[in-house]
């Protein structure tokens, strides 16, 4: 790690991370101010409810954890949280090569190696950091609002879902390496992970969706223990693809 | 001393060769120019030089370090400013100063703040809003302020104005002449390297087709003038480059034993004889005028 490099690199990121804290922070206080007037505008009965919400939608709703959860695992933290993960892989390297900026690091005496790791460190553990903040907020922020959680089982969710964002930070850097333009490796990235999503629809093949493991739904549900072997698996894939991305880079022609 | 050496350095892409068989010794404390056309391979090589591409074939030393594997270590004792710019546009000058002073142990903070006043620097102003000759100022000043022992210039004086150029070459004198470093400095701009550099290469189609003292050169390389009697064509025992003109003038480029060839021309009794020196764009010419080509690989 370089210290004046890691300087550079957090003033380059740290906007981009402030706005998704703020969306982030920002949709759990919506979710927690509204609980109660979606309350209102739920039917009594089940039976009224409209096909497409299913009774677990139905329940999440109703109950102010599990609709926490809901909010946050199931939906924004895997769709924002990529969606940062993505912007932030492609915006790693990519623009520097693009834009020749990189060779003012490479010539003033700091190894490839060096330069990619310090940058992926950092940038995922700013990730992973933001996210895991984001989640024990949850508790806080409810508390201020009046609500209070029946568990905690939201914050180490909320790891194994930061984890699964880091993954798609690395598939993202890994892609944008190979194309070398920011643009079209955003919608690569983009299109490689909505397809990969669509893998969660079933049951049968949602084992192969990092999103599905990103949730931890039955973990949070109290119907498994801790997912650790979802933490291990994205762990080892995330360094897997760094590892694939770092001997790209270390061979790029500047 | 050789500060810089290559061997057989090659470079191909796809079907182009790049650069080819490369060899070049360079002693410490001179100013290398390295000539070249547009297109000629001189960035490559530079590129090469410092690690940033791989070479195809052959090999580069640089201060000692293998430019394939130390490049690192190349990059702690060398100063850079490439054809195109390298800085961060987001960056302040100050900013700038302080990431490369941040990675440079060696910098020199007295000579960087003289380059700063001397070049009139903004330093509260971003990289973007900079003008492109003080982008160029800049880069200079990061290159030099680390006092590195050699410096590697790369078209360093592009894109700028006369008057931006001539400071620009002045200061790397000045500092070149305060520190003997070494030089390298590549352009296709004849009176800048005319005025910087005491040794010189030519390259050509990625082809070394010249190199060494630039007055050895100038010595050398001549032009004369034969005015003979009769109109046949002018052959010659002792070999030169070229034979040109018709009728009864012909000019004739020496690149070798001037005096030799002098001596069998005045042998022929021509009506007039002179010879002529050569400015580096006319050597340039020369050289980088043929059609020199890389052997098949």
């Amino acid at each position: 790690m370089c210290r004046t490099l890691i300087g550079k690199e957090l003033r380059d990121i740290k906007w981009k991370l402030f706005v998704a804290f703020l969306v982030l922070v920002a949709s759990i206080v919506l979710m927690i101010i509204l609980h109660e007037r979606l309350l209102e505008l739920l039917p009594a009965d089940m039976s009224e409810i409209p096909f497409f919400i299913s009774p677990d939608m139905f329940n999440n709703f109703r109950d102010f954890t599990n609709a926490m959860w809901s909010n946050l695992n199931d939906q924004n933290l895997p769709q924002i949280g990529s969606l940062l993960a993505i912007i932030l892989g492609i915006g790693l390297l990519a623009p520097e090569i693009e834009s020749g900026t990189i060779t003012l690091l490479l010539t003033n005496g700091i190894s490839r190696q060096r330069v990619f790791w310090t940058k992926s460190i950092l940038a995922v553990g700013a990730l992973i950091l933001l996210l895991v903040v984001v989640g024990i907020l949850v508790v806080p922020l409810s508390s201020a609002f009046g609500y209070s959680l029946r568990h905690f089982r939201i914050i180490p969710a909320t790891l194994v879902a930061a984890l699964g964002i880091a993954f798609v930070f690395s598939v993202s850097l890994l892609i944008s390496l190979i194309l070398k333009e920011r643009i079209w490796s955003g919608i690569v990235s983009a299109v490689v992970f909505a397809l990969w999503s669509i893998l969660g629809f079933w049951e049968a093949t949602r084992v192969f969706s990092p999103f599905y493991h990103m949730r931890a739904r039955d973990y949070f549900y109290g119907d498994a223990n801790f997912p650790w072997l979802a933490v291990v698996g994205f762990i080892a894939a995330t360094i897997a693809v760094l590892l694939v991305a770092e001997r790209r880079f270390a061979r790029e022609e500047l | 001393m050789s500060v810089i050496i290559t061997r057989e350095l090659s470079k191909v892409y796809g079907a182009k060769q790049a650069v080819c068989d490369l060899n070049l010794a360079i002693t410490r404390g001179s100013v290398f120019g390295f000539l070249g056309p547009n297109g000629s391979g001189k960035s490559t090589t530079v590129k090469m030089l410092l690690g940033l591409r791989s070479p195809s074939k052959g090999s580069a030393q640089v201060l000692g370090f293998d430019s394939s594997t130390e490049s690192e270590l190349i990059g702690q004792h060398v100063g850079y400013v490439p054809e195109l710019g390298n800085l961060y546009p987001q960056l302040t000058v100050q900013e700038s100063i302080n990431l490369v002073k941040g990675l440079r142990p060696s910098w020199d903070d007295s000579y960087a703040n003289h380059l700063l006043t001397i070049f009139e620097l903004p330093d509260r102003q971003r990289v973007r809003k900079l003008s492109k000759g003080m982008q160029r100022q800049l880069a200079l000043l990061l290159a030099m302020a680390p006092r590195p022992e050699l410096l590697i210039l790369d078209e360093p004086s592009s894109g700028l104005d006369p008057i931006k150029r001539q400071e620009f070459l002045q200061v790397l004198m000045d500092g070149v002449a305060e520190t003997g470093q070494t030089v390298f400095f590549s352009s296709h701009n004849m009176t800048e390297v005319e005025r910087v550099a005491d040794t010189i290469g030519i390259l050509h189609n990625g082809r070394l087709v010249v190199t060494g003292d630039l007055e050895e050169i100038r010595h050398n390389v001549k032009r004369i003038r034969v005015v003979m009697a009769n109109k046949e064509p002018l052959q010659l025992q002792n070999s030169v480059r070229k034979i040109e003109g018709e009728q009864g003038q012909r000019i004739v480029t020496v690149e070798k034993g001037l005096d030799a060839v002098l001596a069998e021309l005045r042998a022929m009794q021509p009506l007039v004889i002179e010879t002529y020196d050569l400015s580096l764009e006319d050597i340039f010419v020369i050289y980088a005028g043929g059609d020199a080509k890389c052997a098949a690989h």
